[in-house]
């Protein structure tokens, strides 16, 4: 059977050719080199851009930008928002990452992982150029993996929580072949996620507005009523339908026909327009099609599942790599296009370094220096919002900057780092305060009416602008800055100030590290090896095992178990010790986790403890979101594991814990004895727990 | 001396698969899980797998998988398992959670691979065909028939489907021994035997439609001991007997004055 030729991919493609930016072909953009116009819509353009970081660190993204005669539509910005706080939130394969959002001149910009690759929508707009290849066995594979991969990343965005843990909500509404891309690599990008519902959008949809695309929509969403992710869910079994068949599952001349045909019209097996297509895909497709949301898979996830199933048992196995390799067959010269492109916009920026008078904004381009200073900012300018926190960039210096010495995300305008957890990225948000700028000539003057993003109404809304707003406590940069604006004559008041401050930050430092050292020798074990191997690694775990009393759940408010365990006690003082400003609310992480299990956790935080003013102040030495894993196997049997009284779950497991020395607790057969165990978690790596049991 | 080299090299695999089941229980006894599962793959590769070492395997892959929290590949690996041996019994090790999904995928599945063999009398000769039967999860890779006509010597070998010719006369009968391979070259389901092959006499049925095996194959012991279940019995009993002794040893120790009722006690209320 092949496919017949209505099946209209190629006929709204919509691909063109990247347009170079501006005459001079390169526009600076903050800290981002703007060089083609990849796509423009109604409500801005993507740009494919360069991240211009310190000595040549240089990547390639793409950024989004809101149109600036949109900037001061509150309803637009707010969508506009929300779109970057939900994608930057996911941390998934599958979802394409969110790299930085903020606003430069009043013109708000998401900067996003760039993916050398196509949408779904091109794949099948090839295919129907050859027909043939629908039906082969290797097409309805890939078919049925790319749909997989994607029903796993809007998992991911389904099973979202916000800082506190209260789920999101967050629903994409928007899935179509266009917004699921798959990279030349053979992974899978959910992308888009413009128009997703959350629980904590700025930008509330009421009941019965519509958004995305008819064709793709739920019953229920075409009816205007509530949501849920079974609406993605749907979404993905049309997707998957087109990519089985070759063909719209419902393309009708108006919008009302969509909406009709989509709310009442008869489903079609996939099998029944193409033949090659298997019972196992025909079945998981049509169930994802159940016009009764509770018809449908529960979850993306079941849905993936399934599908993952039904490739097993297939005799090709089809993993990234075969979809890498399919794609590369496919898009070759494609390939070769996008590659060159990216390769231009790395000799334009390189060339842009050089001679900064070629820049289409001159005004704004770098002094001479031998290393490429942060772009600089007109005053109250260039802010930039870091995975939900907006960060006030590098003001220009007076005087060509010295090159930093670490690069840490408030010191150097390096490309940000992948977006961390929200409550991390808050805690590294501590910046200098805004410094006066002494070219005022270079700024130019601010639209009236453009947004600002220090406005009050939004940071009341977006709290960790609110945070980053706020007066910021002197560090070690600002209370230098600081100097520079007091008067002469307060100078040596503040020298003195600061000589007694150093003293005493000193004397305590020097308590905390004692009490540390003095307490650390009671818990110390013998086995607490990054990486215990084998037999020795058992025994030596084995040896530092301590047997515990009996009691069902381990208790926090017991002497010999004070929060956090009385093992791992010192270790927060120990982290404080080492000086880590970005540690500073790593006590609060710990005091959630030590909450009794089944604690709400805003109990657990409220009772943290709140770091100390000398933790605030010290500078980073590890980043605060250091984590490691732990292999813990109990050969002879299971046990529940837990930690500070949080069951992580039953061995054999890995778990993930904060880096450092941790206490994990081992019930075997779930008795309520437990063993404990000391481990060192190291950070971003694995070590091995092996603690035989007996029945 | 191709031969040769060709002849060592394979039974060096066969030697080293089921090598690498025992490397990868080794490693995951070390906590070492993806070294454990890189032992799995290799020894699935490999060749010489018996059932039981086949068992051994995918139990030890679903252990991997679900201390990594890979449900899904968790459940395949149990599903294939309960496919190769329903009645297998997961070890100590086996969390609760892995034991439930060990039951779900022996219901899902249905039972272990099978094989059924078909001859079909032809003019000249014989045709044999092997049908692979309840294999739910794709675990068999491949059929080896091997088939002899009238006792012959020499018997013949092939995948599914093999023809067997006979030019001097009609055929009489056939023995079979067809052979389910599975991962690692484990046989998965077999009918006969090289000691005991299946008979098919083809006097009686001669170009009237196939002659299928007399029903299904037996799936392979594999040979896994059901310490579990035995322990489980065991406790049963021993509890069982601890309670008719308790409840013994308090009907012998009460005397007959503890069971008569007690004086009534007069209580006197006083205003």
């Amino acid at each position: 059977m092949s496919a017949e030729p209505t099946g209209g991919w190629s006929r709204d493609l919509g691909e063109r050719e990247p347009a170079p930016v501006g005459a001079s072909g390169v526009e600076r953009f903050g800290r981002y080199l703007l060089c083609y116009e990849l796509a423009a819509g109604g409500m801005g353009t993507v740009y494919l851009a360069r991240a211009v970081g310190p000595a040549g660190f240089d990547r390639p993204v793409a950024i989004k930008r809101i149109h600036p005669h949109l900037a001061h539509q509150q309803r637009l910005v707010e969508m506009f928002l929300d779109e970057a706080r939900i994608t930057s939130r996911v941390n998934h394969p599958n979802v394409c990452s969110v790299f930085d959002f903020g606003e430069v001149d009043g013109t708000y910009y998401i900067a996003l992982e760039y993916l050398l690759g196509e949408s779904v929508h091109a794949l099948l707009a090839e295919l129907e150029r050859d027909s043939g290849a629908l039906d082969a066995p290797r097409w309805q594979t890939i078919a049925a993996r790319v749909v997989a991969d994607a029903c796993e990343g809007l998992h991911a965005a389904h099973t979202l929580h916000d800082d506190r843990g209260r789920p999101l909500r967050v629903v994409h509404r928007d899935v179509s072949p266009q917004n699921l891309f798959v990279t030349y690599d053979g992974a899978t990008k959910v992308l888009d996620f413009g128009v997703a519902r959350a629980e904590d959008r700025l930008h509330q949809t009421v009941a019965g507005d519509v958004k995305g695309k008819y064709a793709y929509m739920a019953p229920e969403q075409v009816s205007g009523r509530e949501v849920d992710a079974r609406a993605d869910v749907w979404a993905l079994g049309v997707c998957l339908w087109e990519m089985l068949v070759g063909e719209r599952l419902f393309r009708e001349p108006s919008e009302m026909d969509t909406i009709l045909a989509v709310r009442s019209r008869a489903i079609p097996a996939p099998s029944a327009r193409r033949a090659s297509v298997s019972p196992a895909l025909d079945a998981i497709c049509l169930r994802a099609l159940e016009r009764d949301p509770k018809g449908r898979w529960p979850s993306a996830r079941a849905m993936g599942r399934a599908l993952e199933e039904a490739l097993r048992q297939q005799p090709m196995p089809t993993g990234l790599a075969d979809v890498a390799d399919w794609m590369r067959a496919r898009f070759a010269r494609r390939r070769t296009r996008k590659r060159e492109l990216v390769e231009t916009v790395l000799a334009s920026s390189a060339s842009l370094r050089a001679h900064p008078a070629g820049t289409a904004t001159p005004s704004l381009a770098p002094p001479a220096a031998s290393v490429p200073p942060p772009p600089p900012r007109p005053r109250g300018g260039a802010r930039r919002r870091s995975a939900g926190t907006v960060t006030p960039s590098m003001a220009p210096p007076a005087r060509p900057p010295r090159p930093p010495r670490r690069p840490t995300p408030t010191a150097t305008p390096s490309v940000p780092p992948p977006p961390p957890p929200r409550a991390k990225a808050a805690k590294s948000s501590v910046a200098p305060p805004p410094k006066r700028v002494a070219a005022p000539e270079a700024a130019p003057p601010r639209k009236p009416g453009s947004a600002k993003p220090a406005d009050p109404a939004l940071a009341e809304r977006f709290p960790p602008l609110a945070r980053a707003s706020a007066p910021v406590p002197p560090t070690r940069i600002s209370s230098k800055h600081r100097a520079v604006e007091l008067p002469p004559s307060r100078r040596p008041r503040l020298l003195a100030l600061a000589i007694v401050g150093a003293l005493l930050v000193g004397s305590l430092g020097t308590l905390a590290a004692v009490k540390v050292f003095g307490s650390s020798e009671r818990v110390e074990p013998a086995a607490a090896a990054p990486v215990a191997s084998s037999a020795s690694a058992a025994q030596g775990v084995e040896d530092a095992a301590e047997v515990v009393g009996e009691g069902e759940r381990p208790d926090p408010s017991r002497p010999s178990d004070p929060p956090g365990g009385d093992a791992e006690g010192p270790e927060p003082r120990a982290e404080e010790a080492s000086a880590s400003m970005e540690e500073a609310s790593a006590p609060a992480e710990g005091a959630a986790e030590e909450a009794p299990e089944g604690a709400p956790a805003e109990a657990a935080r409220a009772e943290a403890p709140r770091p100390s003013r000398m933790a605030r102040r010290r500078p980073a030495r590890r980043p605060a979101s250091a984590r490691g894993h732990v292999n813990v196997v109990t050969p002879g049997g299971w046990a529940d594991v837990y930690h500070r009284g949080r069951h992580l779950g039953r061995t054999p497991r890995q778990i993930e814990l904060p880096a450092g020395r941790r206490i994990i607790e081992l019930r075997p057969f779930g008795r309520s004895r437990g063993i404990r165990v000391s481990v060192h978690v190291p950070s971003g790596d694995v070590t091995r727990v092996v603690r035989p049991v007996e029945r | 001396m191709l031969a040769l080299a060709f002849s060592a090299g394979a039974t060096s695999a066969r030697a080293q698969a089921p090598d690498d089941v025992e490397a990868g229980w080794a490693r995951y006894r070390e906590a070492d899980f993806a070294g454990a599962l890189e032992a799995f793959d290799a020894a699935e590769a490999g060749e010489g797998l018996s059932p039981a070492s086949l068992a051994r395997l995918l139990e030890g892959r679903a252990l991997v998988r679900f201390a990594q929290g890979e449900q899904a590949a968790m459940e395949a690996a149990l599903r294939r398992l309960a496919n190769l041996d329903p009645q297998h019994a997961l070890g100590d090790d086996a969390p609760p959670e892995v034991a439930r999904a060990f039951l779900a995928a022996r219901r899902d599945v249905g039972g272990p691979v099978r094989v059924e063999v078909e001859v079909w009398p032809e003019p000249a000769g014989a045709r044999v065909r092997a049908r692979v039967t309840g294999d739910a999860t794709g675990l068999a890779l491949g059929v080896r028939l091997r088939a002899r006509v009238d006792g012959e010597e020499a018997w013949r070998e092939g995948g599914e489907e093999l023809l067997l010719p006979r030019v001097d006369g009609p055929v009489r009968f056939i023995e079979v021994v067809a052979t389910v391979l599975g991962p690692g070259g484990a046989p998965l389901a077999r009918q006969g035997t090289e000691e005991r092959p299946a008979r098919f006499d083809l006097a009686a049925g001669a170009g009237a439609g196939p002659i299928v095996g007399a029903g299904p194959s037996d799936p392979l012991a594999v040979g896994m001991l059901p310490a579990r279940r035995r322990r489980v019995i065991g406790g049963a009993l021993g509890a069982a007997a601890a309670v008719l002794l308790v409840a013994l040893a308090i009907g012998l120790s009460r005397g007959e004055t503890r069971t008569q009722p007690t004086a009534p006690v007069v209580v006197e209320l006083r205003p």
